[in-house]
């Protein structure tokens, strides 16, 4: 660097600064190439004269190497304003593929989070100013970094430089394993599920009151648990279950992810007009003569052909209204089960019947002639099959297995599950060898435990083996150790998307090297919070090195030995 | 040992508790002259995008820095480059720079051009005569003089029109090191080593240093330090450090987990500790078998 003299009523020290000659040099990158790492080492310092001429190359290029300045066209930076206040840079325009993986967007504005804006300028794509100046490196690193621990942006640095996409961590996935399994979570509507997540009040990070520019966390696919739901919520939805396969939901789901072709969608559309306003009355088996059965045929050309951008913009609120139309308590289903119950009064009317069909006479159909003839033609089956009457065989169990299950009543499915498995444990089944478990020595399992293999085994295990997802996170005392996790971690990947991340690759948790390992308690209970099969890394940082551990469950087969 | 050079002492800024070194002439000095090695941490400006090859800051470890401060090599300062807002006069004393910068960077670049034309004028000119006896065997009727085109080719160098260049192709440099200037500079408080385990291991650390090797961080290896005989890059390490208490009871199973490191990287575990008398001691552990 060209020296000049310094001048010391100016802010710029001249001898820090290239001068035009120097940077006009460096308009061409003209040396892309790195020192070669490792390489060819010696074991131990002889007084040759090749060690010390190996020894001036490197040096030499070394000192080429750290001196080479960060020359840029203004042209290709992107220009940002450090607002301290809330320690977030505002992005002037975006440029460049970084905007795709970095930043937010807040009361139109762009705004980037602080590690993001100094890897930025690392890279030579970013040029902060702050009031009529441009930021340095080195302030950066001073102000940027004030709420961000030193070691939080080396490892946010160091997994950005080699690709991955590293986002501030998110909370846990609220979805259930079976929920992604089905691809559930993809399905349904963002914004509902956020709306019904204030209502409940799940745990979320990253809520703040005060009017900072805030990232409007759509937590991907956290959705909110189906199971968790009472039933006559899960109806009103808008998820596949409830039939949602309408033409206004299929197109307003998450981009790309449910893309029905607009032929199948009217087709279905049709299908559900004709399931419309009938009530079969059960009880009665009769139709009720005052309602009218509407088969619409596809009456298309009738309804208003909306066009594709017209539904893109309805969005949400079209659905809304759908949805109300149908009132689900007053649809009845014809009840087919049981044929020798239909009484039909009076005969069907023509208009009922295809055409084509003659018109039924009315007849009164015998409910107990066709009793009789059930009956007599399964005997003649029977004998056929069996060699004699069924009737007269004794069939019946040595206990009486009639006795139903007693009904369990839940407000949501997850309860459901918890109070039939409850129930199953309760039931007492009359058991004709009942004085096998008065005695001190009790039989393993009883019949109806035997469900499967894992089942009986369990039951061999005298110190039952921990399971990591037990879901025991109640303990308060774990939330102090806790460990805060830094960052999901996501591959590059051309179809990510800021706004729905989906689920992490990774997850990374920050410890210096001077701090203690995590102790068995918080690592479990990091492990149950979260119960995705996402890896959790530990980066532990010591003095600029970074080196990455994790913690894996291994569990053991319980052996089954013959004989 | 060690070439004291009675230049200024090297600048050490501690930022966020962490001392760095900003500028790329220091750090190569703090290498050469002083055989601290310290560790780079940020993007390289060459190929910012891998992780092999790190740029300016240069981190130093605490050790490193007291030992710097005892011989009085660097001066610790406190960051007083926190953004303060600047006066008018010096946000026009930059822009005045950007715009200097800038009409000096177009004189340099229409200069270049010249040169390059006058290096490639023979060419030019060639170029020129092909073309105009194309055309001439385009229109026979007219008749030509051969005298005249000779005049017509030659160029005039400073005649040659140049197209402006527009201000967003002008250069300008992102500033690792804060290039402005500070009015004082206020020097940190420095309270290392502290704990008896940070005295330990600063007193092991010095007695290696003046002894003539190089010593960096150990944590790679399962160790406290790593003693290189020479500049890390031209030579592996012969000792892994660990650093135990003087009094502190060892079972034979932490004998064999330090033997088994060494052997396994074939490199000597050197335990070392402090006595009474305030030396160090240090025991190697040689793993062999017995055969």
């Amino acid at each position: 660097m060209e020296s000049r003299k310094k001048k010391h009523e100016h802010i710029l020290s001249y001898e820090k600064i290239l001068c035009e000659e120097e940077l006009f040099k460096h308009r061409k990158p003209y040396d892309k190439t790195v020192p070669q790492r490792g390489g060819d080492k010696d074991f131990s310092p002889d007084d040759s004269w090749l060690q010390a001429k190996r020894l001036e190359k490197f040096y030499e290029e070394r000192k080429t190497v750290l001196a080479e300045p960060r020359v840029e066209r203004i042209g290709s930076l992107v220009t940002g304003e450090w607002n301290p206040d809330i320690q977030l840079v505002e992005l002037h325009k975006e440029m460049g593929k970084f905007w795709s993986t970095m930043g937010f967007t807040d009361k139109s504005k762009k705004w980037l989070y602080p590690e993001e804006a100094l890897f930025l300028m690392e890279t030579n794509t970013l040029e902060v100013w702050y009031k009529g100046l441009p930021v340095s490196i080195q302030q950066a690193y001073t102000e940027f970094l004030k709420n961000l621990k030193f070691e939080e942006y080396l490892v946010y640095a160091h997994l950005r430089r080699i690709g991955y996409v590293v986002l501030r961590h998110n909370g846990r996935l609220l979805s259930t394993k079976y929920e992604r399994m089905i691809k559930l979570d993809k399905h349904i509507n963002l914004k509902k599920r956020k709306m019904k997540m204030k209502q409940q009040s799940v745990f979320v990070e990253n809520v703040q009151q005060d009017s900072t520019p805030q990232k409007k966390v759509r937590l991907g696919n956290s959705t909110d648990s189906v199971e968790n739901c009472p039933v006559e919520m899960q109806v009103d939805r808008d998820t596949v279950t409830t039939g949602g396969l309408s033409r206004e939901n299929g197109k307003s789901c998450s981009q790309g992810s449910y893309q029905l072709s607009q032929r199948d969608r009217l087709n279905k559309d049709e299908c559900f007009r004709t399931i419309c306003k009938e009530s079969w009355n059960k009880k009665e088996g009769k139709i009720n003569q005052s309602e009218d059965i509407h088969f619409s045929r596809n009456k298309q050309t009738n309804v208003e052909r909306k066009t594709d951008s017209e539904y893109l913009n309805e969005g949400e609120n079209s659905k809304q209204t759908k949805c109300s139309e149908w009132n689900f308590e007053d649809i009845r289903f014809l009840d087919i089960g049981v044929p020798g119950d239909i009484q039909l009064k009076g005969g069907i009317s023509q208009k009922y019947l295809p055409k084509g069909i003659p018109p039924l006479s009315c007849e009164k159909i015998d409910k107990e002639q066709l009793k009789q003839k059930q009956k007599s033609q399964r005997r003649k089956e029977t004998e056929i099959r069996y060699g004699q009457d069924l009737d007269t065989m004794d069939l019946n169990f040595s206990c009486d297995v009639s006795q139903p299950v007693k009904k369990v009543s839940a407000s949501n499915w997850k309860e459901y599950k918890e109070r039939l498995l409850e129930s199953l444990e309760h039931n007492s089944f009359k058991s004709p060898v009942k004085h096998f478990w008065t005695d001190g020595v009790v039989p393993l399992i009883r019949p109806e435990e035997a469900i499967n293999t894992f089942s009986v085994l369990k039951k061999l295990q005298v110190i039952p083996q921990w399971e990591g997802n037990s879901g025991v996170t109640s303990n308060t005392d774990t939330k102090k150790d806790f460990p805060k996790v830094s960052y999901d971690v996501y591959k590059p990947d051309a179809k990510f998307r800021k706004s729905s991340p989906g689920v992490p690759d990774h997850r990374v948790c920050i410890v210096r090297s001077e701090e203690d390992p995590p102790s068995l308690s918080s690592i479990t209970s990091l492990y149950s919070y979260y119960d995705d099969e996402v890896p959790l890394h530990w980066a532990v940082v010591d003095d600029g090195e970074i080196a990455f551990y994790s913690f894996d469950n291994v569990s053991f087969p319980t052996q089954i030995f013959k004989g | 040992m060690c070439n004291m050079s009675a230049t200024k002492p090297i600048k050490v800024y501690l930022q966020n508790d962490k001392p760095l070194i900003w500028s790329s002439t220091d750090a190569v000095k703090i290498r050469e002259e002083w055989r601290i090695v310290g560790c780079l941490i940020g993007c390289l400006p060459r190929l910012p995008r891998q992780n092999n090859h790190l740029g300016l800051p240069l981190q130093l470890s605490k050790e490193e820095v007291t030992l710097l401060l005892e011989k009085g090599a660097i001066l610790l300062l406190n960051d007083a480059t926190g953004l303060k807002e600047p006066s008018e006069k010096e946000r026009e004393e930059f822009i005045e720079y950007r715009e200097a910068s800038y009409q000096s960077q177009v004189d340099l670049f229409r200069a270049e051009r010249k040169k390059e034309i006058y290096q490639n004028m023979a060419n030019i000119i060639e170029g020129k005569k092909a073309k105009a006896q194309k055309e001439e065997k385009k229109d026979s009727s007219e008749a030509t003089e051969p005298s005249e085109k000779e005049e017509d080719f030659s160029i005039d160098v400073d005649k040659v029109p140049i197209p402006p260049i527009p201000r967003k192709f002008s250069l300008v440099q992102i500033f690792t090191e804060s290039p402005y200037r500070l009015d004082q500079e206020i020097p940190a408080e420095w309270s290392h080593p502290e704990s008896k385990q940070e005295q330990l291991r600063y007193h092991v650390y010095r007695d290696l240093w003046n002894q003539g090797f190089f010593l960096s961080n150990g944590s790679k290896f399962g160790g406290d330090f790593l003693v290189y005989p020479g500049d890390p890059s031209r030579y592996h390490s012969h000792y892994i450090v660990i650093c135990i208490p003087h009094d502190k009871p060892m079972s034979a199973l932490d004998i064999v987990r330090m033997g088994r490191l060494g052997s396994n990287v074939r490199k000597t575990v050197l335990m070392c500790s402090q006595d009474c008398n305030q030396r160090i001691s240090y025991i190697s552990l040689q793993w062999s078998g017995i055969s």
